[in-house]
């Protein structure tokens, strides 16, 4: 089934299963440990290897041709859990379904219903050219030939990459690695397309076109279920529906990134900008405000004021008083990174036990 | 399958040809080799006394479609291990691994390349062995080309268990040197295992090597029927139909091993 997009004159890809009513991606309990190879002093002293768990427990439900961010600190369980939704990595329990098939039972189906946009680079083959490649993976994906040609066509058109996909692969810019690697998880059509860091060695630029890409050629138009892992967490705010934190192989945090912000701060945040900021100005602001007052730059001030209350009368009144003359004052959005911040800091809290006196 | 042979053909092709020195050098050394071997067998030649007999005394041709064969069998065992460790190097072998092309073709197809490639040189060999005047008149083509299929399924199955380990232990390259070097000795490429202590040439026998060389000399040399060929035949098709439906099992179980401990893609 396909989507035409008007403004391009491209077909992209639908997700196949629009009539399924169940969840895409349906996790239950998955857990994986990992057991150490031993080394050679356990062997000799007969010790058990170790273990690590990296997946723990974990359930969440995503639905049909919902955008699922996946994120957490290094060493989350983030990549283990995108390997065994995608078969590669067989789990310790639990049980895990794509499409409604099980990972572990029907896993060649499963194959088939999944995409992987990767973030090493070297996952293709440097010497073809990316033509070339896609045409590879086409045919490991049992594509007609006729329909591949067409389909990898198109596909380089709605990823800018006609003009050097008959380049070696081993030529391109990390921006155009990507995009091929977008283009291959696209190949045969998925409904789910998991991507694991994306936008990963990318610069600045690159990786705002390439989010900018999956936003408005992928996720927008083709409507797949997507399950995408990052550590820029704009990118995860931008593209995803809800997000799930993992933090040492747990789910810390499901829900939206607006629901993480007011839950984590409990603030609302303002700029204000001023003409001068008189003495004791900032100490008396501070004394209303949720957080301290910060003076970002001379007369632009930094207020976080408790949400929902009615803090912001009582500001603008010390302003007024002030004689400071306002210029401006306007609410800003909290940055994700902050509330991201505040948010495992307060579970690390949270999992402190209180030091008692001696 | 066909589809995903004819991928595999098509990419390893192209990655080959690419390093467009190296394919050529790789073809001309057979041009440099075979003038090497007729000139060890002139030296040699009547060395071999009554050894040789069976042979048609030919010490030129005997020793020609040894080294030929061992080319067969060196890719046999090596395609499969190399090409598990290339894509893990490469970092390839994972998302091959994600489509749903099943773990025998996948295995299969990725050492065809390895097997079109070295019949190309087989047939470098036997052009420059005619050269140098290898006398293959009574050859029986079709005995030939039936060993030869069955010796490549036999030789196969024991690279696909080195493969397997592969995966496993993540260098398996000590096992393939191993395999070969007691092929190439105990199978008689450069002297007819006649002249081994009976020990030896018992043990010998294990080898599917020895077989498939034995009967390719008689097919190639003296022209033997495959009704005569029957006793070697056998063991390789012993070899052919247990040990190559053992090792894919095999392969499968070292793979399945590989992703519970997380181990697919480090090397």
């Amino acid at each position: 089934m396909y989507l035409t997009a008007s403004a391009t004159c491209m077909t992209v890809p639908v997700a196949a299963s629009r009539t399924s009513v169940g969840p895409m991606v349906q996790v239950q309990s998955l857990t994986k440990v990992f057991t150490h190879e031993r080394r050679f002093t356990q062997l000799l002293r007969g010790q058990t290897a170790d273990t690590n768990t990296a997946v723990d427990n974990v359930s969440f439900e995503i639905a049909d041709g919902e955008v699922f961010g996946l994120v957490g600190p290094n060493g989350a369980g983030k990549t283990t859990l995108l390997r065994m939704l995608s078969t590669l990595i067989v789990p310790t329990s639990g049980r895990a379904t794509v499409a409604g098939l099980d990972v572990q039972k029907d896993a060649t189906a499963v194959r088939q219903r999944i995409g992987m946009v990767a973030s090493n680079e070297r996952s293709f083959f440097w010497r073809l050219t990316g033509r070339q490649n896609l045409q590879f993976f086409a045919d490991l994906y049992h594509l007609p030939t006729h329909e591949a040609q067409r389909w990898i066509g198109e596909l380089l058109e709605l990823l800018d990459l006609s003009g050097v996909a008959d380049q070696r692969f081993e030529s391109y810019s990390t921006g155009t690695k990507q995009r091929f690697a977008i283009a291959r998880g696209l190949m045969h059509k998925p409904q789910v397309l998991f991507m694991d860091e994306p936008t990963k060695g990318v610069d600045p630029k690159s990786s705002a076109d390439i989010i900018a890409l999956i936003r408005d050629r992928v996720v927008s138009r083709a409507r797949q279920t997507v399950i995408i892992t990052t550590h820029n967490l704009r990118e995860i705010e931008q593209l995803c529906q809800r997000t799930l934190i993992m933090e040492q192989g747990r789910v810390a945090y499901l829900g939206t990134t607006g629901d993480l912000k007011r839950t984590v701060m409990g603030t609302d945040a303002y700029r204000v900008n001023v003409q001068q900021v008189p003495p004791g100005l900032l100490t008396r602001l501070s004394a209303v405000c949720a957080l301290p007052v910060i003076e970002l730059s001379p007369g632009v001030l930094d207020l976080r004021l408790v949400s929902g209350g009615d803090t912001l009368n009582e500001v603008m009144r010390l302003l007024v008083q002030a004689q400071c003359g306002v210029r401006d004052c306007s609410r800003i959005e909290i940055p994700i990174e902050d509330a991201f911040v505040a948010f495992l800091a307060s579970r690390k809290k949270e999992s402190t036990p209180e030091s008692t006196p001696c | 399958m066909l589809k995903t042979a004819w991928a595999f053909l098509k990419r390893d092709f192209l990655v080959a040809t690419s390093y467009r020195s190296a394919f050529v050098i790789q073809l001309a050394s057979i041009l440099l080799g075979v003038p090497f071997i007729f000139f060890i067998s002139k030296f040699l030649g009547n060395a071999g006394g009554d050894a040789l007999k069976e042979y048609n005394n030919n010490y030129f041709a005997f020793l020609l479609i040894g080294v030929a064969l061992t080319d067969y069998l060196t890719v046999s065992l090596t395609t499969f291990n190399t090409s598990i460790r290339e894509n893990q190097m490469m970092g390839t072998l994972e998302i091959i691994m994600l489509s749903p092309t099943s773990v025998a073709a996948l295995v299969i197809c990725s050492a065809l390349w390895g097997f079109c490639f070295t019949t190309m040189r087989f047939c470098l060999y036997v052009v420059g062995g005619l050269a140098f005047g290898m006398d293959i008149v009574n050859a029986n083509l079709l005995s030939a080309a039936v060993v030869l299929l069955i010796s490549i399924v036999s030789f196969s199955a024991i690279g696909i268990l080195i493969a397997a380990i592969t995966l496993v232990i993540k260098r398996g390259d000590a096992l393939n040197v191993a395999v070969a070097s007691m092929s190439v000795v105990l199978g008689g490429v450069v002297f007819p295992t006649k002249t081994l202590p009976p020990w030896l040439e018992a043990i010998g026998q294990f080898l599917p090597f020895t077989h498939s060389l034995h009967a390719m000399r008689l097919a190639m040399l003296q022209g033997t029927s495959l009704l005569d060929l029957m006793p070697h035949l056998r063991v390789l098709l012993v070899f052919a139909f247990v040990l190559a439906p053992l090792s894919l099992w095999v392969f499968r179980a070292a793979l399945h091993h590989t992703k519970v401990q997380g181990t697919l893609a480090t090397y």
